[in-house]
């Protein structure tokens, strides 16, 4: 006999996971643990790292890209010196203050060191967060480090983790619950019919089976109820910020709702793409990062003290070879950056092991790694979300140096990995 | 109900029909195996309207096959004629659509006139599987036409490079794509010279458009192709006659290395054209376009025997579509491969359409275009050069699934502008619970409900009262518009 959906919820039963109906009740080691929420964008395409954050203390960098380097600080639309060797694509001024107030860091020369150069093959490394993908074998080789972080959290469900766009990204894809939502205000089940809510458990029912349409259907009925009640599309941008128009400014500002509602949001993926510049990266560039910058600062100012527990992390698939082409543009490379940013970042600083830009120096003619990228993510893991202790994560970086860009103080403990739906108070 | 019996042979390109056994669906069990007429149409089709179950009932599983590869474009002269009245640039040439760009200063209008005509095609024409692989190599060989020129340039490809070889061969298509200026300006050829090589189209041409990415090419096949199409451009638009061209000057004159064959220097444009022939007949993309079909036609992770028998013809028949299309629908993994396959947005949202024959006018288009900027899947919108994906992972999700429902549910109940759906027409003017959810899951459906499914539907339309008696109005019109909608939001329909 099937259970119908809300007397289900309404008795508080619990059944085991794999049940045919009804929501997940998996109860993690973990709830109940200080954690931050991490806001991961993809910056789909292979932004240029050179290009973003611009090396302009090392003098081959001019020398490897003589019509599209970025000016050395001071010249006209000039770097915005960070440090001494390093400065800020111009676009990227709206993030100056961030760093200035010790809240956004950068890693340099970091990604993953090896000879792959497809966009598709690369994400997909950088995304599962392992090296040889044949030889991590299986099903769990293959889910994206944020869903094994879900796993690890004990699979709360609900708005625990989500992704924002048409598709859930490959990061948090995998055997844990995540939602993909295409706006708050469209997550709902539409219908002018007297019998809304028994459409809605017919199909819940209809969608019993635990395959990927069933799970992803159950999951979105079992949070409707949530999001129609606690409307976060209806709570206002905060402290005057003002978020760049365009899908992906708007995102930000949805996510920010969603963190702002404290519907127990602690992992959000939103992407922003167009970063593969062959031809004509000195007017195609940008305008992208404009609006990343932009999205980033408007984020930061509309959440405010909120910022000190959630921690933003820009990424992207590859680098760009170090110097140009004949296009104005840079192929496909290797070693990429990061930009971090939160209260919990020891900001106000660029991490780098800096390779050098000498023909020497470089890896296949592209900038070096000198940093993995996992390391980054492990400390971010082990300071902000006390996750990952034992590397079942990032296994290929267990026990490897951490270069110190987290702080583990938190500014509010009560800030926590939430109690899986359904195990306490039933939500109105 | 059109079950192919036996064994049959259907002679289009020689392939070999056979439909062979439907047996339990290892992902879905409870879901009682469809007709194998079924699957084809339901993979073939964007939708089955109700004259498409009735010719293929008529025709049988190889007729009907037989018919869609054979038949002849006129066959579409009237949807053609309105697509040629409504949305001219469609069909207008490169000189043309530069002229009107220049004119109007818009450079997406001629993006928006091929999006309509795509949709209406796809809504329309009677030659279904024509339009499915035109949406295939479309999104095989990809152009967004989110950035200009591409997304007027898109027009000109769309009809001489896509649908002139939608169901011709492989290696005509390939080289008339590295000559589309949508593509050159797309992957950057368009400004690879000698002095610096622009790696773009090399690469993509070799991990998407034919060997894969595991294909046996090196990041030094990729540097020696990108310098065999150094001077691969577009010349004349200054003067308003965009062209292909190839400009010797530009062109890397040394000799190069592929594959291990070597390119002897001073081959000029034959250095690109060499390439493209050594890459149209190489095993990896026999093997590459083989496994791309069998995952669009038979499953995510199809069988590795499907995936060599479709490879071999396509080697076998150089590069053949028609041949490589028998020996696929004609396998037996293919006619087991039922609820294997979900539909994609476009699929999705067109086929709540033409399931239901319901009646389209005014700007009934608006309507589909919105839900499928909310769904990820506008066409000739994808940005990167690997095209829409066309597996579960990529289309189905929470909020997908949410977005989808509420689709069929305003199909369903006259929700959405100029979209009317006749649903006494098609329950044929059921009245009790019983006979308007079997009529109806019959008409929309073309196969049978589980038992349990069935019966949760029934009890539902029955609403607390005895099944078997007739519902009075108002009621069965609301029954009648939501058991509509829930048929569409279910998994049955999701599946294609």
């Amino acid at each position: 006999m099937r259970i119908d959906r809300r007397s289900f919820l309404k008795a508080g039963a619990l059944i085991g996971a794999g049940g045919l109906v009804g929501p997940r009740f998996v109860f993690g080691a973990r709830h109940g643990t200080p954690s931050d929420t991490v806001v991961v964008i993809f910056l789909r395409g292979g932004l240029d790292p050179m290009q973003a954050i611009v090396p302009y203390g090392d003098s081959d960098y001019a020398r490897l890209r003589p019509t599209i380097a970025i000016p050395q600080p001071g010249a006209a639309n000039g770097a915005l010196a960070l440090d001494g060797l390093f400065g800020l694509h111009p676009s990227l001024a709206p993030l100056l203050p961030i760093y200035q107030g010790r809240q956004l860091a950068v890693v340099h020369a970091t990604g993953l060191k090896h000879d792959e150069r497809s966009h598709f093959a690369c994400q997909d490394h950088i995304e599962t967060g392992i090296h040889d993908l044949a030889g991590a074998g299986g099903h769990a080789g293959h889910s994206g480090w944020l869903n094994r972080h879900v796993m690890e959290a004990g699979d709360p469900g609900g708005f625990f983790a989500i992704g924002m766009g048409s598709a859930l990204q490959a990061a948090v894809r995998g055997d844990a619950s995540a939602l993909a939502m295409q706006s708050l205000s469209s997550f709902a089940f539409s219908s002018t019919s007297t019998r809304k809510l028994e459409m809605e458990d017919r199909l819940y029912a209809m969608y019993g089976r635990d395959n990927g349409v069933g799970l992803a259907s159950r999951r979105a009925l079992d949070s409707i109820d949530y999001i129609a009640a606690v409307k976060p599309a209806a709570i206002p941008v905060a402290n005057g910020a003002v978020y760049p128009a365009g899908t992906f400014g708007n995102q930000m500002k949805q996510v920010a709702q969603l963190i702002k509602a404290g519907m127990g949001l602690r992992i959000a993926c939103v992407d922003l793409g167009g970063f593969d510049h062959h031809d004509g990266i000195i007017t195609r560039l940008p305008p992208l990062l404009d609006q990343l910058a932009r999205s980033m600062a408007a984020f930061h100012a509309d959440l405010g003290n909120a910022m000190g527990d959630v921690t933003v992390v820009t990424m992207t698939e590859f680098g760009r070879r170090a110097f140009e082409n004949a296009s104005g543009g840079t192929d496909h490379g290797c070693g990429s950056m990061m930009m971090l940013m939160g209260g919990g970042v020891l900001g106000g600083k660029v991490y780098a092991d800096w390779p050098g830009l000498r023909d020497v120096d470089l890896f296949n003619g592209d900038l070096d790694v000198t940093i993995d990228y996992r390391t980054i993510l492990t400390e971010l893991m082990q300071k902000r979300l006390a996750s990952d202790q034992d590397g079942g994560i990032f296994p290929d970086v267990l026990g490897r140096p951490q270069v110190g860009c987290f702080s583990a103080t938190r500014s509010n403990p009560q800030h926590r990995i939430p109690t899986p739906r359904g195990s306490s108070a039933e939500l109105t | 109900m059109g079950q192919a019996s036996g064994t049959l042979t259907g002679k289009a390109g020689g392939g070999t029909v056979n439909p062979g056994h439907s047996g339990p669906h290892p992902d879905d069990p409870a879901l009682p195996a469809p007709d194998p007429l079924h699957t084809l149409l339901s993979r073939c089709c964007y939708g089955i309207r109700l004259y498409d179950w009735n010719r293929g009932t008529t025709l049988d599983y190889t007729g009907w096959l037989t018919e869609q590869i054979n038949l002849q474009p006129s066959a579409d002269a009237d949807v053609e004629a309105l697509v040629a009245s409504t949305w001219p640039r469609v069909g207008m040439s490169a000189a043309e659509l530069l002229a009107d760009v220049r004119a109007t200063t818009n450079s997406q209008i001629a993006a928006g006139d091929l999006r309509a005509a795509s949709l209406v095609r796809q809504l329309h024409c009677k030659r279904q599987l024509f339009e499915t692989m035109v949406e295939f190599w479309s999104d095989h060989f990809n152009v967004s036409t989110t950035a200009s020129p591409e997304s007027y340039y898109k027009c000109v490809d769309d009809r001489e490079v896509v649908r002139a070889n939608a169901l011709g061969t492989f290696k005509t298509m390939l080289h008339a794509s590295a000559r589309s200026l949508a593509m050159l300006y797309y992957l950057d050829n368009v400004s690879n010279r000698n002095t610096g090589p622009n790696e773009n189209y090399a690469r993509e041409l070799m991990e998407l458009h034919t060997l894969g990415v595991d294909g046996g090419y090196t990041e030094t096949d990729v540097g020696e192709v990108a310098r065999c199409f150094t001077g691969w451009t577009v010349s004349g638009v200054s003067a308003g006659t965009p062209a292909f061209a190839f400009v010797a000057s530009r062109h890397d004159t040394g000799s190069k290395r592929v594959l291990g064959s070597a390119i002897a220097a001073g081959g000029g444009i034959s250095d690109g054209n060499t390439v493209l022939d050594m890459l149209a007949a190489h095993p990896s993309t026999a093997r590459y376009i083989a496994t791309k079909l069998c995952q669009k036609f038979i499953g995510d992770a199809p069988q590795q025997t499907a995936i060599d028998a479709v490879a071999a013809t396509f080697s076998a028949s150089g590069g053949h579509i028609p041949s490589v299309l028998m020996t696929l629908f004609g396998s037996a993994e293919f006619i087991s491969s039922y609820d294997r396959k979900v539909r994609r947005p476009v699929d999705y949202v067109l086929a709540c359409l033409r399931a239901t024959d319901a009646v389209l006018s005014g700007n009934f288009l608006t309507g589909i275009v919105n839900r499928l900027s909310t769904l990820g899947q506008l066409p000739f919108r994808w940005p990167t050069p690997d095209g829409y994906p066309d597996d579960m992972d990529g289309w189905v999700n929470s909020g997908a699934m949410l977005n989808r429902w509420n689709w069929a549910v305003a199909v369903a109940e006259g929700k959405v502008s100029g979209v009317s759906v006749n649903i006494p027409g098609l329950s044929a003017n059921a009245n009790t619970p019983v006979t308007l959810v079997d009529q109806l899951a019959s008409r929309l459906l073309h196969r049978p409900l589980s038992t349990m499914d069935r019966s949760a539907l029934i009890g539902f339309a029955a609403n607390g009262s005895d099944p078997n008696t007739v519902i009075a109005e108002p009621g069965l019109s609301a029954r009648g518009r939501e058991v509509v909608g829930l048929l569409l939001s279910s998994t049955y329909f999701n599946y294609r």
